[in-house]
């Protein structure tokens, strides 16, 4: 039995007032009551610049305290990332709670099925007038990409936007180049693992012809390759765009092909 | 840097190091105080988390603690 472990552990860290970085990530089965410590530790050691709890398995219990870290909008915490827990979401606590700090630079939330909340989200985040950082992959954001208009058209100055396996398909990959089209601060975009196909490669080019400040754009593991932008996009703009080879793709399902074929002679 | 175990890749898919790592020799045969504590990617027995609770308490300057793909056994 690992009962409330991880909360000891905090509750010691918690008396710490030179921390600046706690970074917790990928801790499984330490017990529970570990939210209360954390806010604690947020309360009691004001150097805390950079707090990181991913996958350590806070729950709903945990959720005021949670609340209670974003809420304190502590002019030196700029760096929160909640990524991969297993409290739910609800417009009403976290989500909202967003928009009484103003005070974050980077914000990671990724896999925390945000879903329908997303347009909560999104709008709670115009207040984050320090945002330079925003990661919300493994959430299904696609048919949410409209609520991202507000963000960027409020002057939000988000340099870094991560939206990897989001469910994003050609249509509101469209919608959110076209958010983007006129931004003037985003430098990077990274929409890796998500559906979108070679139907975009016009959209690319249209959004390059508008937009001078991206600087890289990574569509990696989608279905869109190299040779669908080459002849399309010049050099200084190819050079932006991280995407895969088609020869890499092709030669990855001739691989899977042949292990199908051998299960098949196996059986 | 206080107590390291790995420096790797933070991979989410990447499985612990199933080799029990002996908190006490590690911090005490590197600083008695470290202002940054780190221990990734390998497992601690029950006696080796109680060592590191013991080890937080003497640390009076700790400024950094970062701790990844841990498994506590219940052994």
């Amino acid at each position: 039995m690992n009962l409330n472990k991880l909360a000891k552990l905090l509750e010691k860290i918690s008396k710490k007032d030179s921390l600046q970085v706690l970074s917790l990530t990928k801790l499984v089965d330490y017990g529970e009551n570990k939210g209360k410590y954390i806010a604690l530790i947020v309360n009691n050691c004001k150097e805390l610049s950079k707090i990181v709890l991913d996958g350590i398995e806070l729950e709903d219990v945990d959720t005021n305290y949670i609340v209670e870290i974003i809420t304190l909008n502590s002019p030196n915490l700029t760096y929160i990332d909640l990524s991969f827990n297993k409290f739910k979401l609800t417009n009403e606590n976290i989500v909202t709670s967003f928009i009484k700090n103003t005070w974050f630079k980077t914000i990671i939330l990724k896999g925390l099925e945000l879903d329908e909340y997303i347009p909560f989200l999104v709008t709670s985040l115009e207040n984050c007038k320090h945002l330079e950082h925003l990661d919300i992959s493994n959430n299904k954001v696609g048919s949410f990409i409209n609520s991202f208009n507000n963000l960027f058209y409020f002057g939000i100055n988000i340099k870094v936007l991560g939206l990897n396996s989001c469910d994003l398909f050609d249509e509101y990959f469209a919608v959110l180049l076209e958010i983007l089209a006129e931004n003037q601060n985003l430098i990077e975009l990274s929409v890796n693992s998500n559906e979108i196909t070679n139907m975009s490669a016009q959209t690319i080019v249209v959004f390059f012809s508008t937009n001078k400040a991206l600087k890289k754009l990574s569509l990696l593991k989608n279905k869109i390759y190299e040779k669908d932008l080459t002849s399309l996009l010049d050099e200084e703009n190819m050079n932006k765009c991280l995407l895969d080879n088609d020869d890499e793709h092709l030669e990855s399902e001739l691989r899977e092909s042949n292990r199908s074929k051998k299960r098949e002679l196996i059986k | 840097m206080g107590c390291s175990s790995s420096t790797q890749s933070n991979e989410r898919s990447k499985k612990p190091n199933n080799k029990e790592v002996d908190i006490k020799n590690k911090i005490f045969n590197t600083s008695n105080n470290p202002s940054e504590f780190v221990i990734k990617n390998c497992s601690l027995s029950q006696d080796s988390f109680f060592d590191l609770l013991e080890s937080i308490e003497q640390f009076t300057n700790l400024e950094i603690f970062i701790m990844e793909n841990i498994i506590l056994n219940s052994k």
